[in-house]
């Protein structure tokens, strides 16, 4: 128990816009990208066109960098947060609300890259196309 | 049929409780006990039934279905054991309730119930158990080990599993999703709100002849199957062979299907199509090649004009009346679109899509009041005196 | 035993008895006449809200009772086809939309302030305007039961059986109509929350430390938001096309059956999650303290949450992998609905390990949240088994899927809604619940649950169809049928016993005292029943546990409590409560709050009529409606007295590192409510636009002439101009300009109903009939869709300018003129963008 430290604000500040990123890029890369390969195999089966599954590959590995490189912008901000880090510790609401944000970014981070490339396998294994007309 | 040893047991109990039911509410009580186990224990499939698969996709799909039911039972039975374990491995320890703080109005209304009845104002945790268990707060710090265990168990443990499932239930889907041979017969069913009307073609595309309710294959040969609906989504679904695939106006969809071994399987409408979905059933006969090719050959004619003489009546009543506007009889003027062929009505099993079984006596039922057999359905009774009923009733039955 | 240390009521706390009675009349209840209606504080709506919402569960259960009578002997004749069609449309229609939705914001309207810290939710009138319109929506559509004409074509009222053709009568607009008022309930709901939750704590209160509830309600109100709007969007369609309006689902007309499904699934699906993320967070609240240890990873439990409320809408396509879609795009979705299963398994191993490493008290609560896991647990597998798509072409639509969402919904929703009913109905009545009672409860329910839902499986697996009135006897279904139906008479019986208990308490129960479980949240700092005017002292926090961390609740400093000082059991004459700061929870600003008023009731009222008259089609009533709604929005948005004895208050109060008054601009509740409606209108718009593609997917279905571009553009350059006006009036306005501000505004005004005319015009031109083909129809409502923004933004504009000549000083007009610039943009921008996908992606094919 005890009342819990105050931390130093400041020193650990993450800017804004690299929290959101490392927090919820991935999640929504993940979004974009699933809904960007749905509509990509739709729109080469609409036209007849060949090469839909390429298409879901690249799409695929470009999503899947983003996803990484924000759960691997979360992880290296999470090292350099040291103590912080260690969430069930009572921290700085400054230092604590960060680290949750990145902790969550970083967890996201695998999770979501995880889902864009099993989706992007799918083309391996099944026809583009289906037989309705 | 292959492998069936291990569904000896719900089907045993299955059959054994239905037929108590059965024997309940036909008040047959003396049925001996011994005759309703044989009853029950006779090894004939369930005719609907997803377990006793019949041909290729239903095989595959069944084989599935223990896969997936031997990881759901194995991980169920996991997590519940380790819930119940967690929640019987220790028990409260005495303690003293801690001095919690409390918001000053709750303070102040304790003051005031102490002041106005004498009596102690409810304590801190009034409802827990006493002896009172204290708050392990320092736990968090203890709990590395636990959190890999949580990762270990509820993300890495799944996600490895879950992947090879991905992989194999693709591996099936592709297997599942194959189209049908070129060379295939096809036959083409258009759900109706409440019955199936059926189209034969051949390979090259000519119509071979049309017939309802009743789907007739030659066995152990893949058979196209081209579904469509002109009025609301319905769906075709023959458990024992393969999945189900819906018919949706605007849409043709495309599957194939085939049976092992000849039999008659039942399917029903899988997609709640209104009033009557609940009978909107149909057959589906696979059949040794040389019965199937003589029942295209007999359904593909034209009916015989009627010989007999009341048959031969009820055909001029039938044609005269609103029956023809909606009803066709090939080789006669009717030629109505808007329920089922009934130039071989005699033929098939059932009527009004397996509401009935097609015999004189039921045929009559139904031509006299289709509404009180299925209410809802689309066939109207058609008013007729005594004498005209006999006539259609008996041109009816001679639609062979 | 504790009843606080008294250092804590002497210092800090103590403002003086006349200022806190002062306080407490000012949030107290309402002044008669009418006080019943006048009501608009969290508590007593929330109250309600729960009551009607648990009675629409008991009649939603009693309908399914009287299914399981008719389905519990083949060739049963106990009720006729199409009451029993009716039945389970409304079965599945209540529980999920007028039971599982508005209970969750109830609870949410009832408990989120308590655990935030907060006084009261940002928007009470808008609260209890939903309430209003819930129940009247209810009744609406239960009315349909009086006329014998109940909806009958099922909760996902798959088109073409529920268009104008195929259900002819009125009962499938009772349901389109009665699903609008709950809609608007739950989009209301949802901003609200996001509101709360991130403006409305009480101070240190950080994201780290936010109870897990809140994390969840947060995710829940932007998946509402999310999910609800193409819903909206669907529903509307439906109801044009029943009205003969428009053809988007006819197939004749080139319309698509399948566009339903896609919009009631993309809904459909994420909704299964917005009901069962309240109920994660519920059990993670709840389980630590019976556990009496905190719960093992907080964080992953939150990234949890976080990751289902995205995946949840990757899975729609799983309810139409029988459509005969292409095999690639089921892959997709497959993947998703296997893989989602990893952020719940964290969430189990979390609860599990928390149970493991704590020391369980057998409390019925427990006893509950037990039964949820392992319910979960069995409905969660059969998830899995159906998202594989060949085992689900044999087990969709048939009783297994009956069983999977049963066992998902009860076991996931319903359970731990029961834990919370014992976890929190002392907190509501004062008094415990009797345990013996609650674990009869429990195990009655328990039990019969599986006996009911169990042996649904197997019938599905012998091939039993959903939604089938009877059956035939010889197929295999008998005896699970039989049991599945007796069963759930035990489970309506179990259910019954909370409401037996609930009775016993409020008579016999002992007193629960403030914390009766000795519990965590700031809820039970506060009195059993808590008063309306909660929180008369802000508590400070300093822990995610404040209860049990924490000994004091007082600012840290003395700056910090000088600078609160405004908020110690005041303000005394106006309801006022505190904003923070969204990550941090710092103190920002305080808010003015309205008290008791009529205008939410007899605006709801409004929207009863005017969805009635739509309902009878009839143009009298449903102008009356809108004629009441206009009158009560302007009531509504009236100045009033207690605004400005707030700005009175704290137009001097607020000086340098003093609270100011946040009521205008980017500080304002009302300003991020604004945002909330923006993201609401881009949902529906890229919900439009989709449909749009999706209807000319199809070469034949492409428009045939590809429309002429001449008024399209000319209202194009009519949107840059109403932006460049909106742009200078605001900009006037921030700089105290009055007559830039007052040009600007009168520019702005004017040129709205030139873009109306001109994107008038750009349809006309065409010649389309809407009803004509299903392009036609898309056409005319992406154009409908400007007509709506340009409808909000006439009014907005017009008061704005009365502002800015009447009180060009006042800050209120400034809050309107900060709305109606938001507004101003996006109608633009919206214009631009329907004008792009409608004029020019045509011609790049």
């Amino acid at each position: 128990m005890g009342r819990p430290q105050r931390s130093q604000m400041g020193e650990h500040e993450v800017p804004l816009p690299t929290l959101l990123f490392a927090g919820f890029g991935a999640a929504v890369s993940w979004g974009v990208h699933f809904n960007l390969v749905y509509f990509l195999n739709t729109l080469f089966c609409k036209t007849g066109r060949g090469g839909g599954d390429v298409a879901v590959y690249l799409v695929t590995a470009a999503f899947a960098i983003v996803s990484m490189t924000a759960g691997w912008v979360a992880w290296r901000r999470w090292r350099m947060l040291g103590n912080a880090s260690r969430l069930d510790q009572a921290v700085g609401e400054s230092e604590g609300r960060t680290a949750i944000l990145l902790f969550i970014g970083m967890a996201g981070g695998a999770l979501f890259t995880l889902f864009i490339i099993v989706e992007g396998l799918v083309p391996l294994f099944l026809r583009t196309c289906s037989l309705a007309s | 049929m292959p492998d069936r040893s291990w569904h000896s047991v719900p089907r045993c109990a299955t059959r054994l409780v239905a037929a108590a039911v059965r024997a309940a509410r036909s008040r047959a009580y003396l049925t001996p006990l011994a005759g309703l186990a044989l009853v029950a224990c006779r090894a004939d499939p369930l005719p609907q039934s997803t377990l006793d698969a019949a041909g290729p996709d239903a095989r595959i799909i069944l084989q599935m279905h223990w896969v997936l039911t031997a990881i759901a039972t194995l991980v169920s039975i996991g997590i519940i054991a380790a819930t119940v374990i967690a929640l019987r491995r220790r028990r409260s320890e005495r303690g003293t309730a801690p001095p919690l703080p409390l918001a000053p109005s709750v303070f102040a209304e304790h003051e005031e119930t102490r002041r106005r009845t004498g009596e102690p104002a409810p304590q801190v945790g009034a409802g827990m158990d006493e002896p009172f268990t204290p708050v392990e707060l320092d736990a968090p710090q203890r709990d590395g080990g636990v959190l890999k265990l949580v990762l270990a168990g509820g993300a890495v443990f799944p996600a490895v599993v879950l992947v090879g499932l991905f992989v194999y239930v693709m591996v099936v889907l592709a297997e599942v999703d194959r189209p049908a041979p070129a060379d295939a017969l096809t036959i083409e069913v258009t759900g109706r709100q409440f019955w199936w009307e059926v189209h034969y073609y051949d390979a090259a595309g000519r119509r071979l002849l049309e017939t309802a309710n009743e789907i007739h294959i030659p066995v152990g040969e893949e058979v196209r199957v081209r579904l469509r609906s002109p009025d609301v989504i319905h769906s075709f679904w023959v458990p024992r062979l393969a999945g189900k695939l819906d018919m949706i106006p605007g849409r043709t969809n495309e599957f194939a299907i085939s049976a092992d071994s000849s039999g008659v399987y039942r399917g029903q409408c899988a997609e709640y199509c209104g009033v009557q979905h609940a009978k909107m059933a149909m057959l589906l006969v696979a059949q040794a090649p040389d019965e199937f090719a003589a029942w295209m050959e007999a359904q593909a004619a034209d009916a015989v004009p009627a010989a007999d003489p009341l048959a031969a009546r009820g055909e001029a009543v039938f044609l005269a009346s609103a029956c023809a506007a909606c009803h066709a009889v090939r080789g006669t003027p009717a030629t109505g679109d808007l329920g089922p062929d009934l130039t071989h009505v005699a033929s098939r099993r059932t009527l009004a899509a397996l509401a009935i079984p097609n015999t004189r006596g039921h045929m009559g039922g139904w031509l006299v009041n289709p509404q009180a057999i299925k209410p809802g359905a689309h066939m109207p009774a058609v008013p007729m005196t005594r004498e005209e009923f006999d006539a259609v009733l008996a041109y009816m039955m001679s639609l062979r | 035993m504790s009843t606080g240390t008294p250092s804590t009521r002497e210092s800090y706390f103590a403002a003086g008895r006349d200022r806190e009675r002062d306080f407490e009349r000012t949030w107290g209840a309402a002044a008669p006449p009418l006080a019943w209606f006048k009501e608009v504080n969290n508590i007593p709506i929330a109250l309600r809200y729960m009551g009607v919402a648990f009675a629409f569960l008991f009649t939603g259960g009693f309908m399914a009772l009287l299914m399981r009578i008719q389905l519990a002997l083949p060739e049963n004749e106990f009720l006729d086809p199409s009451t029993y069609n009716q039945l389970f449309t409304m079965h599945g229609t209540t529980m999920m939309f007028l039971f599982v939705i508005p209970f969750i914001e109830a609870m949410a309207n009832y408990f989120l302030p308590l655990l935030l810290g907060t006084r009261d939710l940002p928007f009470p009138r808008f609260t209890t305007l939903a309430f209003w319109t819930f129940l009247w929506g209810g009744l609406l559509v239960y009315s349909s039961f009086l006329f014998g004409v109940a909806p009958d074509g099922g909760w996902f009222a798959y088109v073409p059986l529920t268009n104008r053709t195929h259900s002819p009568g009125i009962g499938m607009d009772f349901w389109d109509i009665g699903l609008s008022v709950a809609e608007i309930a739950a989009m209301g709901a949802a901003a609200e929350l996001i509101v709360a939750i991130l403006r409305m704590r009480a101070p240190g209160q950080a994201l780290h430390r936010l109870p897990v509830f809140a994390w969840a309600m947060l995710v829940f109100a932007f998946m509402v938001i999310f999910a609800f709007t193409p819903l909206i969007v669907g529903t509307a369609m439906l109801e044009l096309d029943r009205k003969g309006l428009t053809s988007f689902f006819v197939p004749e007309a080139g319309g698509e059956p399948l566009l339903w499904q896609h919009l009631f699934w993309i809904f459909g699906h994420p909704e299964v999650y917005i009901m069962f993320i309240p109920a994660v967070g519920l059990v993670s609240q709840i389980l630590p303290v019976f556990a009496r240890r905190p719960l093992v990873g907080y964080p992953l439990v939150v990234l949890s949450l976080i990751a289902t409320g995205f995946l949840s809408f990757g899975l729609w396509v799983h309810h139409m992998f029988t459509t005969g879609l292409s095999p690639t795009s089921m892959g997709f979705f497959a993947a998703v609905s296997l893989l989602i299963a990893i952020p719940t398994g964290v969430q189990m191993f979390a609860w599990i390990a928390t149970i493991w490493k704590g020391r369980p008290v057998w409390r019925t609560p427990l006893m509950f949240i037990a039964g949820f896991l392992i319910i979960f647990v069995m409905g969660g597998v059969t998830g899995t088994m159906v998202g594989a798509v060949p085992y689900d072409y044999q087990v969709h639509d048939t009783y297994f899927v009956v069983a999977h969402f049963h066992y998902v919904l009860i076991g996931g929703v319903v359970f731990p809604f029961f834990a919370t009913a014992y976890y929190w109905l002392p907190k509501i009545t004062g008094r415990l619940l009797s345990e013996r009672l609650g674990k009869w409860n429990f195990w009655i329910m328990f039990v019969s649950f599986h006996v009911t839902f169990f042996p649904m499986h197997i019938a599905g697996l012998l091939g039993m169809p959903r939604r089938i009135y009877t059956f035939d006897a010889g197929l295999g279904w008998e005896p699970y049928n039989l049991v599945s139906s007796i069963g759930a008479w035990g489970f309506g019986i179990g259910a019954t016993l909370l409401l037996v208990n609930l009775v016993w308490s409020l008579r016999r129960g002992r007193p629960a005292g403030a914390n009766p479980w000795n519990a965590d949240t700031l809820e039970w700092w506060e009195p059993s029943p808590p008063p309306n005017a909660q929180f008369m002292y802000i508590p400070f926090v300093r822990s995610r546990h404040p209860l049990w961390e924490q000994e004091s609740f007082e600012p840290e400093s003395a700056e910090e409590a000088e600078r609160m000082e405004p908020m110690r059991a005041a303000p005394r004459t106006w309801r006022g409560a505190l904003l923070v700061s969204a990550l941090d929870g710092k103190p920002l600003a305080v808010a003015w709050m309205p008290g008791p008023t009529l205008w939410p009731v007899i605006m709801s009222v409004g929207f009863l009529a005017t969805f009635v008259g739509a309902l009878v089609e009839n143009a009298w009533i449903a102008g009356a409606g809108l004629t009441v709604i206009a009158v009560s929005l302007l009531g509504w948005f009236w100045p009033n007295e207690g605004q400005e004895k707030a700005m009175a208050e704290f137009g001097l109060a607020s000086g340098e590192g003093g609270l100011p008054l946040a009521i205008a601009g980017p500080r304002s509740n009302g300003y991020w409510a604004m945002w909330i409606f923006l993201v609401v209108m881009s949902v529906a718009l890229a919900t439009i636009i989709a449909a749009y593609y999706y209807l000319g997917d199809d070469g034949e279905r492409l428009p045939a002439a590809i429309p002429d571009t001449g008024t399209a553009m000319w209202a194009s350059v009519a949107a840059l101009a109403l932006a460049a006006a909106t742009y200078w009036m605001a900009r006037a306005m921030r700089r105290r300009q009055a007559w830039s501000w007052r040009i600007g505004s009168a520019a702005a005004l004017v040129l709205v109903p030139v873009l109306a005319w001109l994107t008038g015009r750009a349809w006309t031109d065409t010649g389309l009939t809407a009803v004509e083909s299903a392009y036609a129809s898309i056409f005319v409502t992406m154009i409908g869709f400007n007509w709506v923004l340009i409808a909000v933004l006439l009014p907005m504009m017009l008061f704005t300018l009365v502002w800015a000549i009447m009180r060009p000083a006042d800050v209120r007009g400034h809050g309107l003129a900060w709305l109606t610039e938001l507004q101003g943009y996006y109608t633009a921008a919206s214009w631009l963008l329907t004008a792009a996908v409608l004029y020019l992606s045509p011609r790049l094919w």
